[in-house]
């Protein structure tokens, strides 16, 4: 285990607390008691601490140290501590549980796992790995937010598009692309936002739509192709698969490990 | 120890922000592309817009692991493609918007893994007794040893002890292969990159990290070497376009790109070699073969101009941070600005005949968190715990507090991070979403840089652009056909004015746009000068004649809830503009800027979440933006 009462978190905590201290928001507090007391066991332990970092025993020099630094890291948290520092600051409490998570997790060793449980793993969540919708599509563009401004515009060229005028001379230029070739919904909001998206997904193939309005302007669409998405086949995706087992391993680990701890306490939401 | 040495201690942290670095050496341990050849199903002859950060730092580089950050290059690419990853302050931080298209993980060169090798990992370096200090108890002793780390990327005098070449060879090696794994051709583009982290401070020792500021990030195309040429090779920035030279000619090609030039104390663009030797035409070529972008903006500030060098620009007080790294002695702005800097190199190129600074512009993040926060409503700022809080970093009261009445806000929050941005953003026009095409782009200039938003530019200029060609569906395909586009050069045609295309579409996600403006620089042959013009308004406004500046269209920021005014600005502008003012022989450069509606600055949001008021010291509002690369206008003849 790692000596976590070194790491810098515990620094800036004093750190923290130092700071806080200084800028005049709050009047003084005085920490409950002023004694500091070191028993004869909590020297040993803090001895002890020492040697199994130092590898040798302290001398006495080393021991007046170790005492000078454990009764400045005392005062100092005492007086956090009287400021509300350890209980009202957020940070200092996020940083201790997510100190705690780090000792507890990622402790479980990921032995591979039989073939059979990775085929029923994958069984249960093949919408992960399947191959989503994607969709090419054609479009004329008027640029204008307002769909009035557009209205005389838009009539005119779907008028042409009814007497079989080539589509692409018609509308506005597209800062990008007239034809989007093969793209999935999540590529689509992307480039255009989420209602356009939402709207090309729907639309039927074949025809051109009525005007569909985005963040740019509106556009006449017309579905050129679908390819419907496809569930996937387990031996292509094997090694996805495995990795993606993995994770899930590993999260739920970690999460047992601090269900664990939670376990211990008994909680009370009044 | 006392209150004053640990306020020192916090005082000198937020210092160590700054670096970057590597060191040298041949072979190849990279990997290439997609087969040549193939074309991704995005691909596209007129080119897609791509978007994109070039500077990213994670546990690897010394600032970042002091300040508790635990995420690796993997967890970047991660958070890039829109996963949540973990921020050293304990929350959750996931990408605003979608997730991004290309990505390169940038930790610094110097000392690159050591850190954490010294924390317990590497049995050799974590019983030195610097890794004691550094891993201690007495913030003064941290503090100090940490410093000791800083100035020696300074001043490039490594410790010997720590500078343990195997380690950084081997996370350089992991960096790559994180690099490998994440690339995806036609959906996500990686490069392995490192940030050579230069400051030049002559006469100054190793005990601090003040002074010019020279950073450069250096992104591999594909293969890349076994070692990072660092400061601890060399300080100076031309050894590393030798070495970058060498590498090429080794089959790893690269680019370097400068940032921060804003607090570089008027080094990064200066009329002078490093060592104060007067520039050549070799140096200008070498120069350009090897920095042919820069990055105009990221968390630690917009380098685009200054208004103390653009007093005519509205618009220059933009994201404006001027502390020289890690200190509060305020940066020399005169060579520290790109636009100054392009305006120079016209000079250059009239007087004697060569131009070190025809660079394009990116933007990137600089997030030392392995994630970029480029949303001013969702913000977490650059190191890690020093500055993951609203409190932390000056844009929420203390203890819960919910005004500002008889605060006085840390020297850090107040001087450094509530100076800070929610920026920026790289974008390229490629054909497709790969390294060879993106690199390209890279190479030929054809990028643009936003404050966070995905505003797309386009930017053509020529002398047949007429305003009918807006009309065209075919305007794109004819733009390319008939003139350059961003990044290019033009050669004037007799007396003819040159035209331009402008052209910016909205981030869907983000506020309207408001106005596109020409900045115009050019040269006499002696002096340069720069002007900007407003040339489309939004909300059917046109620029006044008297003015040049679009009327108020109306759009405003209701501070009690960051509600911006509805139904006002453009989801796109276009127009042709002529320079009405081009006299024949005339060399100049003309780039485009975009301007959306106002919108709260990230304090604003910061206090919002908290039900305070925002800080009084800071601007309430901004105006994101995108700056295209310029095109160059250079006399016929």
């Amino acid at each position: 285990m790692k000596n976590w009462w070194k790491e810098p978190f515990v620094h800036f905590i004093l750190l923290g607390a130092l700071l806080f201290a200084t800028q005049n928001i709050w009047s003084p507090a005085a920490p409950e008691s002023t004694d500091i007391v070191i028993s004869k066991t909590a020297q040993d332990r803090l001895f002890g601490l020492w040697t199994l970092e130092a590898l040798r025993e302290p001398t006495d020099q080393d021991k007046q140290d170790i005492i000078a630094d454990y009764v400045r890291e005392e005062a100092l948290v005492r007086e956090a501590e009287a400021l509300g520092l350890a209980d009202g600051d957020t940070v200092v409490r996020r940083r201790l549980a997510q100190k705690m998570r780090e000792l507890i997790e990622d402790r479980v060793d990921m032995s591979a796992p039989s073939d059979d449980e990775l085929r029923n793993w994958f069984k249960s969540n093949q919408q992960l790995f399947a191959t989503p919708e994607r969709r090419t599509f054609q479009h004329i563009f008027f640029a204008g937010q307002s769909a009035e401004a557009n209205a005389d515009k838009i009539i005119t060229a779907q008028s042409a598009l009814k007497a079989q005028q080539n589509w692409q001379s018609l509308g506005d230029a597209f800062i990008e692309k007239r034809v989007y070739s093969d793209i999935s919904i999540g590529e689509t909001t992307r480039i255009f936002g989420r209602g356009f998206a939402e709207s090309i997904f729907a639309e039927p193939q074949g025809q051109w739509s009525a005007p569909i309005t985005s963040a740019f302007g509106q556009h006449l669409v017309r579905i050129a192709a679908i390819s419907t998405g496809k569930a996937a086949n387990f031996e292509e995706k094997r090694p996805q698969i495995l990795s993606a087992w993995q994770e899930a391993q590993r999260r739920s680990a970690n999460q047992a490990a601090v269900d664990d701890v939670i376990a211990r306490y008994s909680v009370e939401v009044e | 120890m006392g209150i004053k040495s640990t306020l020192a201690l916090s005082a000198a942290m937020p210092a160590l922000l700054a670096a970057c670095t590597t060191q040298d050496e041949q072979n190849g341990t990279g990997n290439i592309d997609a087969a040549p050849g193939e074309r991704t199903s995005g691909y596209s002859e007129e080119r897609n817009a791509y978007f994109g950060d070039l500077h990213i730092h994670t546990k690897n580089s010394f600032d970042a692991y002091i300040f508790n950050v635990r995420t690796t290059p993997e967890d970047a690419y991660r958070f890039a493609r829109g996963e949540t990853v973990k921020h050293p302050s304990g929350y959750d931080i996931t990408i605003s918007g979608p997730p991004l298209d290309f990505l390169g993980v940038t930790d610094h060169g110097a000392y690159m893994g050591i850190l954490p090798a010294m924390d317990g990992v590497d049995e050799r370096l974590s019983k030195l007794p610097i890794a004691k200090e550094l891993y201690g108890t007495d913030p003064e002793v941290i503090l100090r040893a940490f410093q000791l780390i800083g100035g020696t990327v300074r001043s490039g005098e490594a410790i010997e002890e720590i500078y343990d070449k195997e380690i950084i060879g081997q996370t350089w090696k992991n960096t790559v292969a994180a690099a490998e794994k994440y690339n995806e051709p036609g959906v996500f583009t990686t490069f392995s990159a490192y940030e050579y982290t230069s400051t030049y401070a002559p006469g100054q020792g190793s005990d601090s990290f003040a002074g010019g500021n020279l950073h450069r990030n250096v992104v591999f195309k594909g293969s890349a070497p076994d070692r990072p040429f660092s400061t601890l090779d060399s300080i100076n920035p031309e050894d590393l376009w030798d070495w970058m030279d060498k590498q090429r000619d080794a089959g790893h090609e690269s680019l370097a790109i400068p940032h921060n030039s804003n607090v570089s104390n008027s080094e990064m663009f200066k009329l002078a070699t490093l060592k104060g030797q007067p520039l050549t035409k070799a140096y200008a070529e070498q120069r350009m073969r090897n920095e042919p972008i820069v990055e105009i903006t990221q968390v630690k500030g917009t380098s685009e101009t200054h208004p103390s060098l653009s007093p005519n620009d509205e618009w220059a007080n933009f994201e404006i941070y001027d502390k020289l790294l890690a200190s509060n002695i305020v940066s020399d702005t005169r060579h520290s600005y790109v636009r100054q800097a392009v305006r120079d190199g016209l000079v250059l190129q009239d007087t004697q005949g060569f131009n070190p600074f025809q660079f394009g512009f990116i933007g990137s993040s600089d997030s030392h968190v392995a994630g970029g926060s480029y949303a001013e409503n969702n913000y977490w700022s650059k190191v890690g715990v020093v500055d993951g809080t609203a409190v932390a970093r000056g844009s929420v009261p203390p203890g819960g507090q919910k005004t500002w009445d008889g605060v006085i806000v840390a020297d850090n929050a107040k001087n450094w991070f509530s100076r800070w941005a929610a920026s920026g953003l790289a974008g390229v026009w490629a054909e497709e979403n790969t390294r060879e095409s993106i690199f390209a782009a890279m190479r030929r200039k054809e990028t643009f840089a936003t404050s966070g938003p995905r505003i797309k530019l386009r930017f053509f200029g020529g002398f047949g652009f007429e305003p009918s060609l807006l009309e065209d569906p075919m305007l794109v395909k004819k733009a390319y056909a008939n003139g350059v586009a961003m990044g290019g050069d033009l050669l004037a045609e007799g007396n003819k004015a040159p035209a331009f295309i402008a052209w910016a579409m909205r981030d869907p996600d983000a506020a309207p746009l408001q106005r596109l403006q020409i900045i115009k620089l050019w040269s006499d042959g002696k002096d340069s000068y720069e002007k900007v013009i407003d040339i489309a308004c939004s909300d059917g406004l046109s620029p006044d004649a008297a003015t040049g500046r679009c009327p108020d269209n109306g759009a405003g920021v209701d501070l009690s809830n960051c509600s911006i005014t509805p139904n006002k600005g453009a989801g796109e502008l276009r127009t042709v503009w002529r320079d009405p003012d081009y006299k024949a022989g005339q060399r100049a450069a003309y780039y485009l800027r975009a301007l959306e509606n106002p919108t709260c600055r990230w304090s604003t949001w910061d206090a919002l979440t908290a039900g305070a008021k925002p800080n009084p010291a800071l601007q309430p509002t901004l105006q994101e933006r995108a700056w295209s690369s310029p095109i160059w206008l250079a006399p016929a003849g």
